[in-house]
C-alpha cells in the first residue's frame, strides 16, 4: 500500500529546499560584483531581480515550513529535495539570463540554467559574442556550483550534519563519502576546487595573456570562465567559438590539464594530496580511463586517417585527439566547428566519439556519463565468468580490484553497475528516438541525445534555438536525470504519484 | 611542521596530477604517430 505524505513531510521538503535555494539565490551577488568591475549596469538589474526573487523563495519555503533544524530526514525527503532543488534552480537561473534578452524564450533560459548546472555546455544564447560579463560569468558560475553540487553548497554552508545531510548528498549522484562526516566531506570538496580555481585560472589568464594576446583583465575574466567549464567538465566559452577563438596550442594544452584534474574522483585527489600517489595508478578507474582512452583514440585516429581527414600529427593532435579527451571526460570543449563533426568526420570517428561522451570518467567527480568505476566493474565481471569456464567446477573463483582499498567483487556491485549502464544506454536511446522523431537523422541523434544525457556538450548542430520546443524539454530532462544519475527523479516520481494515489 | 609537511604534498600532488594529465595526451599523440605511420 502507498502512503499519502503527511504535512510533516512536505514541511521537510520544503524547509531543506528553501535552504538550497537561498544559497544558490546569494550566489547571484558574484555576477553583480562582475558587472560593476567591467562598469556594466543593465546586467546589475537583471542580476538584482534574479536575486531577491530567489532569496524571496528561499525565505518563503523556509516560512511555510516552520521546522526546527533537529528534525529527521528520511532517504525519500534528500532524494525529493535534492530532484527539486536542481528544477527550482534552473527556474531561478534562468531569469537573469531571459532578462539580458539574449535567449530567444524562457524555455531557452531555462534550457541554459540546466545545461549549466549540470556541466553538459550546450547552448542556446543568442549573439553570444556580446553578452554581458555578468551573465557570461554566471553562465560558468552555473557549471563550477552544478560540477561541485548544488547540495554541496548547502551543505558547506546552510545545513548541519548528520544522515539526513548524507541522503541528500547521495541524492546529487555522489555515494562516496571522502570523509567520515558529510559536512568535512563537501568542504573538502570545495578545498580541492578552490585551490584549483586559483591556480587554474592563473595558468589560463598567464596563457591568455602571453599567448593569446588578450588583455590582463580580459585574460583574468576568460582564465576563470574556461576554468571553471574545464574543472567541472561543462564545456561553456565567452565566446561563440568556444576554444577555437583562442587560436593557440599552449591554451589547448592548459584546458586539456585542467579537464583532467576535473575527471579525476575527489577521493584519488584526497589520497595524492596525503602523499598516497600511488593510487592514482592503483585504481581501478583510472586504469580502465587509460584502456578505453586508448581504445577510442585509436578507432578515431583510424578513422580520420584512412579518410584523409587530418595527415599529420599536429592536426590529428589538436583537431582529432583533443576532441576526444573532451568527449571522454566529458567536458564538451571542441578545436572544432559543430558542423564538421558531420561534413568532415567519419562514421567510425564520430562512433569512437560517441563511446568516449557515453562512458565519461570518474564516479565522485564532476564528469557525467555512465563513469569508468561500473565500466571497470561490468569488465572485470565478463573476466570472471570467463574464468570460470575455463577452470575445474571446484575452483572457487575470486576477482579483487583496487578502489581506494583492495575490494572483492560482488554480484551485489555488478548489479548495481550493469542497472545504472543500462539506465544510461536507455536514456541516450529515449532521446535519439526524439531527435529522429523530430527528423534529425540517427547518427546526429545519436550524437546529441548522448552528449546531452552523459553531461557533455559536444554538438554537432542540432542544437539551437530553433530546433522543436519539445525537443528542447526532452534535452532539459535527460541533463538533469544524467547529472543526478536518475534514482532521486525516480524517487520524485514516486513521491507525486504517492501524493495522488496513496491513502 | 606538519603543515608544513602536508602543503608540500599538496603541492606535491598537484604537480603530480598535472604529470598525468601531460602523459595522458602523450599517450594520446604516441597512438596518433603510430596510426599515421600504419595508414599512411
Amino acid at each position: 500500500m502507498i502512503l499519502k505524505p503527511q504535512s510533516l513531510d512536505i514541511r521537510i521538503i520544503l524547509h531543506f529546499l528553501g535552504k538550497i535555494v537561498l544559497g544558490f539565490g546569494v550566489m547571484m551577488v558574484l555576477p553583480v560584483a562582475i558587472s560593476l568591475v567591467f562598469g556594466e549596469t543593465a546586467p546589475v538589474i537583471d542580476f538584482a531581480i534574479g536575486l531577491v526573487i530567489a532569496i524571496s523563495v528561499g525565505i518563503f519555503f523556509i516560512l511555510m515550513a516552520r521546522l526546527d533544524e533537529h528534525v529527521e530526514m528520511s532517504w525519500m525527503h534528500g532524494m525529493v529535495v535534492v530532484s527539486l532543488g536542481w528544477l527550482v534552480c534552473m527556474v531561478l537561473g534562468a531569469v537573469p539570463f531571459f532578462l539580458s534578452g539574449h535567449w530567444a524564450s524562457f524555455l531557452d533560459a531555462c534550457f541554459e540554467s540546466m545545461s549549466g548546472l549540470a556541466t553538459t555546455g550546450l547552448t542556446l544564447a543568442q549573439d553570444l559574442d556580446h553578452l554581458s560579463h555578468a551573465a557570461n560569468f554566471w553562465r560558468h558560475l552555473l557549471m563550477f556550483l552544478g560540477g561541485q553540487g548544488i547540495v554541496v553548497v548547502a551543505l558547506s554552508f546552510l545545513v548541519k550534519g548528520g544522515p539526513g545531510a548524507f541522503r541528500m548528498y547521495v541524492g546529487e549522484g555522489r555515494d562516496e563519502k571522502i570523509l567520515p562526516n558529510v559536512v568535512e566531506t563537501a568542504k573538502f570538496i570545495w578545498l580541492v576546487s578552490l585551490v584549483y580555481f586559483g591556480l587554474g585560472t592563473l595558468l589560463l589568464a598567464l596563457c591568455g595573456y602571453f599567448s593569446v594576446g588578450l588583455s590582463l583583465r580580459e585574460a583574468v575574466f576568460h582564465g576563470a570562465c574556461i576554468f571553471m567549464a574545464a574543472f567541472d567538465t561543462g564545456g561553456f566559452s565567452p565566446q561563440s567559438q568556444g576554444v577555437i577563438y583562442y587560436q593557440s596550442p599552449l591554451f589547448e594544452l592548459c584546458t586539456i590539464v585542467v579537464m583532467v584534474w576535473g575527471a579525476i574522483n575527489f577521493n584519488l585527489h584526497y589520497a595524492i594530496w596525503n602523499g598516497k600517489r600511488k593510487e592514482l595508478w592503483r585504481d581501478l578507474e583510472t586504469r580502465t580511463f587509460l584502456i578505453t582512452l586508448s581504445c577510442v583514440t585509436l578507432l578515431a585516429a583510424a578513422a580520420l586517417v584512412k579518410g584523409r581527414v587530418y595527415g599529420d600529427l599536429i592536426g590529428l593532435g589538436r583537431r582529432g585527439l583533443y576532441q576526444i579527451i573532451s568527449a571522454h571526460t566529458t567536458t564538451g570543449f571542441s578545436t572544432i566547428y559543430p558542423q564538421q563533426f558531420m561534413l568532415e568526420w567519419k562514421s567510425l570517428a564520430l562512433l569512437g566519439i560517441i563511446l568516449a561522451m557515453g562512458m565519461g570518467a570518474s564516479i565522485c567527480s564532476t564528469t557525467g556519463g555512465i563513469k569508468m568505476m561500473r565500466i571497470g566493474l561490468i569488465g572485470k565481471a565478463f573476466r570472471e565468468d570467463i574464468k570460470r569456464f575455463l577452470i575445474s567446477d571446484s575452483s572457487v573463483v575470486s576477482t579483487k580490484f583496487h578502489h581506494l582499498k583492495d575490494l572483492f567483487l560482488d554480484d551485489k556491485m555488478v548489479r548495481s553497475a550493469a542497472l545504472m549502464t543500462i539506465a544510461y544506454v536507455l536514456v541516450y536511446l529515449f532521446g535519439t528516438a526524439m531527435a529522429c522523431f523530430a527528423g534529425y537523422p540517427v547518427l546526429e541523434s545519436l550524437f546529441e541525445s548522448t552528449s546531452a544525457a552523459g553531461n557533455v556538450g559536444l554538438s554537432c548542430g542540432i542544437t539551437q534555438a530553433t530546433m522543436p520546443a519539445f525537443l528542447k524539454v526532452v534535452y532539459i530532462v535527460q541533463m538533469w536525470a544524467g547529472r543526478l544519475e536518475f534514482i532521486s527523479i525516480l524517487v520524485l516520481g514516486g513521491f507525486f504519484v504517492s501524493c495522488i494515489r496513496g491513502k | 611542521m606538519n603543515r608544513i609537511r602536508n602543503v608540500a604534498n599538496v603541492i606535491a600532488g598537484i604537480c603530480f596530477e598535472m604529470g598525468f594529465a601531460l602523459a595522458i595526451v602523450l599517450l594520446g599523440l604516441a597512438i596518433c604517430l603510430v596510426t599515421l605511420f600504419v595508414y599512411r
